[in-house]
């Protein structure tokens, strides 16, 4: 087996350590960082990126890319909302119909990929904007007057044993996406399909059937993050996804999966996501100005890629 | 300082041909192997040559030398090191330690580039050419003919054909694309490409091995020729016969050592075989049994009437259970389309399949390896098609079998391990650890785990398409046996080969194809080489002399009539072409229900509103064509919009300065993205990303609030029109069209851009300066995002640092190139596309509102109009009859 110090671990070893190194930094300034208040604090925060990471990462190990995630979120936590102020339905409609619209946009984004043979980035790009559209259309331009329900205010907000909840829901999630690439032939085929779809095909691999499943769970997971988000901030509104992609994208690239798919360790992204939210956090405690907060994140991120998210060279 | 080799000069220009003396009829003199007719000349010769990998060394301290006028055959098995030192040659790797001595002075070549400006052109085996771009660029990709500077197109074409010509291959049309060709023809392109080279030294490292008997002919005059013009020629092959039919001098390999070299007249096959594997070969063929065996049993695979898209007419074939059936004839008489349409790739087959006598409708290779049918299929291409080069040996062995070694699809780790060990045992895998990529097994071995991967599923039905190809003849001896074994233990076996010895040797039966019809069947006394050729030929049956020229490749590919090159043009063109009929449609619809008729305000207002996004499209279309994304397009674009709000202001003196230096900012930018993309070879969608947040925090500093005092005069005079009927902002658009894209198209480094972005490794292997073409492309597009945002200024008269605006921007202008038919995928693709692109999604908010389209209704029609764009270029996936041609 791959020990843990092999070269495939190189660079989760170096997020992580690049982790500490921006939090002792960030203590010298300002001592409260080292709080434990404050490092769940921002657990809590990195578990909506984290869960939105989880599903696209699947999407990317196929060397797709899931560019509908914004709307997909927004989406996912207005009709959420929604469904939770429908009469008589006591609010248990809230995960089922939240969950269930990114299902659906996931499937969608899948068949499109894999049955019109349309390149992921352009048809989730328009999926993208349809979605908008369609919330355009749904909420009459207006910031919707609904708040969130009981039961997101739960999953998001709330803490059990001092922690909370959402880190727990972000666990759950990586765990099952562990056991899927680690445990299940489905993980298998996906690297399978990531590294060449054609000899995953002839050797009998169902490949529609796994691209259409992780667009899928990448539709559920930007769904549940968006019902999360709703549930933080107390009510969905329009753009609140806007932030997440990018920086989605960044986490899974920065742990050493392959951006054209194939390779990469789930752990890896964790401590991508932990590591972007911390950065975008210790540039905001030390009262950096956006533009500079800007730059800097921009530096560290091609930093960090250059040592060594580096190709390699044609035929070493 | 090393003279370069003479090459493309002006007194060339006359005669394109390479082989000066070439005519069909005076067929020149061929002389005898190992009697060359000029005196020998060293051209090249290593000293102490040593490489490893890894600590595995591939050639340890070998002296090689080549002449020139000699054709030197260098064999061995896979894993000899003959690879190695051809790629050392040809400068794709360096060597550890040695010299290289090219006529008296040393050298060491750093890229396939240097060594070609020494005169050292290298055929690979696995293709160096570049599929989305045509025949005549291909050949002509390093040094095309030129006009002022520009790449003379007629004339490479003219110049392509007659070289194609030369060496017998009239059936390929200059201006086809590289990927719409047949293996075979593409081989031959690969050939014609290395020879305009003009080299003084030619590396044909199995070069032979998909091309048809005929073209193989063809090219041993050639070669002959080129050798008797003073060419020295490295040929390497594992075909026998073919090394004694050309070789002078042989050269043979073990182990990573140079053996031997000497005149091939001095010694016979019988001798130079065991030269290679160090062994006697007893036997080449394992015994066949009784031919009569077959008969009696119901038939395991029985195929009736099969029909399939006029490539498979109406074959109909049995084989009982331990029978190797052969599949013989010319390459691409419908041989392989057969076996992949049995497999379950083809869709609406026509005919029945019948497995232990019941009819079975096999639709996916899934289905094909179900518990009922149990078929499996060696594919053609052990590279893309049989393994996943970079995942472990382990993996790959499991793939196909592995949803009976789990439990309902979770993995059972201990169960695969012992399955896995016992097919590397059973095949005598040479692997390290079961953990190290696939790829990092030599060629025979790899093909072992292709066969093994199937072994595991243990298969009822086995069919082999070309299963020896390129394998070295130790690993072939140990294939024959196993195929045998496993017909023996009472597997059907369908064997597809190119090559007549190994039917003969292997099959117990053998049908011939030609033109998708099985034309006879051979078995017992009548298998012989003469009966299987002249079968091949179809020479039993009328029209004979019309056999070899109709080849696998259909007659309308090549002929230049109307029909034939507006059905080229249409599959270079067709998404350009539904994107310029989409926005005239759009436009003429707008048009038609403009209130106050067409006039110029209307529109100048039109393209107003569509320039930045065209800029900006067409900047990220030069990205694209090289194979990445710019994702900071966009905030490129913002970033010089608010330096444009800054400094264009005051004075005509400084607003000049200011349009210089909004200008200046894109190149800037541009010259970073290049420099982390190249320098520090990052993936470009990637790199962007983390650039494009510095763009956009040098945009918050420019313009920490909105606002801006923008220059009205340069504004008015650039954004109304010329002369009362042309919109400005539409000239510039033409402009840079005409001095942007035109030259850059034109010229060796910008078709390098296509070049790099078909395929990087086959453009790397032609020696193109992929470094600068990379350069160029992006220093040329952050110019064009920054035009873009000085007009986003001009027309705004102020700047706004906004990140949602330059996100807007980057996806929109990918959605425009997208929509005006560029593939997404690098290598294809145009400005011009990405202009009528960006003007449909710029007017479709236009047109819905003369048409009364609720407000709130528009963002939904625009999100539909450009899904529905690109889907429109991609029903003809549902129409696709082999369900591989989707895979890329």
């Amino acid at each position: 087996m791959t020990g843990m110090f092999s070269k495939a671990n190189r660079p989760i070893w170096i997020e992580a350590a690049f982790v500490l190194v921006i939090l002792l930094v960030g203590a010298t300034i300002n001592p409260n960082i080292l709080s434990i208040n404050y490092l769940l604090q921002q657990l809590q925060v990195a578990s909506f990126l984290g869960i939105v990471a989880a599903g696209s990462m699947l999407v990317i190990l196929l060397g797709h890319i899931d560019l509908s995630i914004p709307w997909t979120i927004t989406t996912g936590g207005m009709l959420a909302t929604a469904a939770a102020d429908l009469p008589a339905t006591a609010g248990l409609l809230t995960l089922p119909v939240g969950l269930g619209v990114g299902l659906l946009v996931g499937l969608v984004n899948g068949l499109g990929v894999c049955w019109l043979r349309v390149p992921s980035m352009i048809f989730t790009l328009g999926m993208n904007a349809v979605l908008q559209g369609l919330i355009v259309l749904y909420t009459g331009g207006f910031a919707p007057q609904n708040h969130a329900s009981r039961a997101m205010t739960i999953v998001a907000v709330d803490h059990t044993l001092g922690i909370p909840n959402a880190v727990f829901i972000w666990a759950i999630v990586s765990l099952i996406i562990i056991f899927l690439l680690r445990g299940t032939q489905f993980g298998r085929y996906i690297y399978a399909v990531g590294n060449r779809e054609r000899a995953a095909y002839l050797s009998g691999v169902p490949t529609r059937l796994v691209i259409v499943s992780c667009f899928a769970i990448s539709g559920m997971t930007a769904a549940l993050a968006g019902i999360m988000l709703t549930g933080y901030s107390t009510k969905a509104y329009q753009g609140m996804g806007d932030a997440y992609l990018l920086p989605a994208i960044a986490a899974i690239v920065l742990g050493g999966t392959n951006v054209l798919g194939g390779s990469g360790r789930y752990i890896g992204t964790i401590v991508g996501v932990i590591l972007i939210v911390i950065l975008q956090s210790i540039l905001s405690v030390l009262q950096i100005p956006e533009a500079g907060r800007q730059i800097a994140y921009g530096a560290v991120l091609l930093g960090m890629l250059l040592v060594y998210g580096r190709g390699a060279r044609i035929f070493e | 300082m090393q003279r370069p080799i003479r090459r493309w000069q002006a007194d060339d220009r006359k005669s394109y041909s390479i082989i000066w003396n070439v005519a069909g009829t005076s067929a020149p003199k061929e002389s005898e192997p190992g009697v060359a007719i000029t005196a020998p000349a060293p051209f090249l010769r290593l000293e102490g040559i040593s490489k490893s990998y890894g600590g595995v060394a591939a050639l340890s301290d070998v002296n090689f030398g080549c002449d020139l006028g000699r054709i030197h055959a260098v064999v061995g098995e896979n894993g000899a090191g003959k690879s190695s030192l051809m790629k050392i040659i040809s400068g794709v790797v360096r060597p550890d330690t040695g010299k290289i001595i090219v006529r008296d002075k040393q050298v060491s070549f750093s890229s396939p580039s240097e060594s070609s400006r020494h005169g050292i052109a290298c055929i690979f085996q696995e293709l160096s050419l570049l599929p989305d771009l045509s025949v005549a660029d291909n050949i002509w990709i390093t040094n095309p003919p030129k006009r002022f500077g520009l790449i003379d197109r007629a004339q490479q074409s003219v110049a392509a054909k007659q070289i194609l010509h030369d060496i017998g291959c009239t059936d390929i049309h200059p201006s086809e694309r590289v990927k719409d060709l047949p293996l075979s023809r593409q081989q031959m392109v690969e050939i014609a490409k290395a020879l305009v080279r003009k080299p003084r030294l030619m590396i044909m490292d199995e070069a032979t091995s998909a091309l048809t008997s005929r073209d193989v002919e063809q090219l041993y005059r050639v070669i002959r020729q080129l050798r008797d013009k003073g060419l020295a020629i490295l040929f390497i092959s594992h075909r026998m016969h073919e090394i004694t039919a050309l070789a002078d001098v042989c050269s043979v390999f073990r182990n990573g050592r140079h053996i031997e070299t000497f005149a091939m007249s001095s010694r016979t096959v019988s001798q130079i075989v065991p030269l290679m594997i160090g062994r006697d070969v007893a036997q080449a063929y394992p015994q066949k049994p009784s031919h009569n065996l077959f008969q009696a049993s119901l038939p395991r695979l029985e195929i009736k009437n099969l029909h399939w898209e006029q490539v498979i007419n109406d074959i109909s074939a049995k084989i009982g259970p331990g029978e190797i059936l052969g599949l013989g004839g010319l390459d691409g008489q419908g041989q392989k389309e057969l076996l992949l349409a049995l497999f379950g790739v083809m869709r609406a087959v026509k005919g029945e399949v019948r497995i232990d006598g019941s009819s079975r409708n096999i639709g996916h290779p899934r289905f094909a390896k179900s518990p009922k049918i149990r078929m499996a299929l060696i594919p053609e291409d052990r590279k893309t098609e049989g393994l996943l080069l970079p995942m472990s040996i382990r993996d790959n062995l499991v793939l196909a079998a592995a949803p009976e070694l789990s439990n309902q699809g979770i993995i059972n780790a201990a169960r695969e391990s012992v399955a896995v060990e016992e097919t590397v045992r059973k095949l005598q895998i040479k692997v390290g650890r079961l953990d190290a990529p696939v790829r990092t097994l030599s060629g025979g071995n790899q093909q072992k785990v292709v066969v093994g991967k199937w072994l595991m599923e243990e298969p009822r039905i086995l069919l082999l398409n070309d299963p020896t190809r390129g394998i070295d003849v130790g690993t072939k001896q140990e294939l024959y046996r196993l195929i045998r074994e496993l017909a023996t233990s009472g597997i059907s076996i369908l064997l597809y080969s190119t090559d007549y010895e190994e039917l003969i040797g292997m099959c117990d039966r053998v049908v011939v194809c030609y033109e998708g019809r099985l034309v006879q069947e051979l078995g017992g006394k009548d298998l012989t080489a003469e009966n299987l050729i002249a079968a091949s030929l179809n020479l039993t049956q009328a029209g004979t002399q019309s056999a070899e020229t109709k080849t696998s490749f259909k007659a309308t590919h090549a002929s230049s009539s109307t029909r034939a090159a507006w059905r080229r043009f249409w599959r270079k063109n067709a998404g350009p072409c539904i994107a310029f009929f989409v926005a005239a449609l759009m436009f003429g619809l707008f048009a038609a229900m403009q209130p106050n008729g067409l006039n110029i305000n209307v529109l100048t207002s039109v393209s107003n509103k569509a320039v930045v996004l065209a800029l900006v499209a067409m900047g990220q279309t030069l990205v694209i064509v090289t194979g990445g994304f710019d994702l900071s397009a966009g905030m490129v674009m913002t970033m010089a919009s608010c330096l444009a709000s800054v400094v264009i202001t005051g004075s005509a003196m400084e607003v000049g300065l200011g349009v210089c230096l909004v200008i200046l900012s894109g190149v800037l930018a541009g010259i970073l993205n290049a420099l982390v993309i190249v320098k520090g070879r990052l993936q470009p969608i990637i790199a962007t990303l983390a650039t494009g947040a510095i763009y956009y925090g040098i945009a918050l500093i420019l313009r920490p609030s909105p606002g801006g005092d923008v220059n009205e005069e340069l504004s008015n005079a650039l954004t109304y029109n010329v002369g009362g009927f042309i919109p400005t902002t539409f000239l510039i658009i033409v402009c840079v069209l005409i001095f942007v894209w035109w030259p850059f198209r034109n010229v060796v480094t910008g078709r390098t851009c296509f070049a790099v972005g078909s395929s990087e490794n086959a453009a790397y292997m032609s020696g193109l300066p992929i470094g600068r073409a990379r350069f160029a492309a992006y220093i040329l597009a952050g110019l064009l995002y920054a035009c873009g945002g000085l007009f986003l200024a001009l027309i705004s008269l102020s700047g706004e640092a906004s990140a949602s605006q330059g996100g807007v921007y980057t996806l929109n202008s990918i959605a425009a190139v997208a929509i005006g038919g560029t593939s997404l995928f690098g290598g294809a693709g145009g400005m011009l596309g990405a202009i009528f692109g960006a003007a449909v999604l710029r007017t479709i908010s236009d047109l819905l509102f003369v048409f009364n389209a609720p407000a709130l209704w528009q963002p939904l029609f625009q999100g539909f109009i450009l899904l529905g764009a690109v889907c429109l270029g991609s029903i003809r996936a549902l129409r696709r009859k082999n369900q591989m041609d989707v895979f890329l």
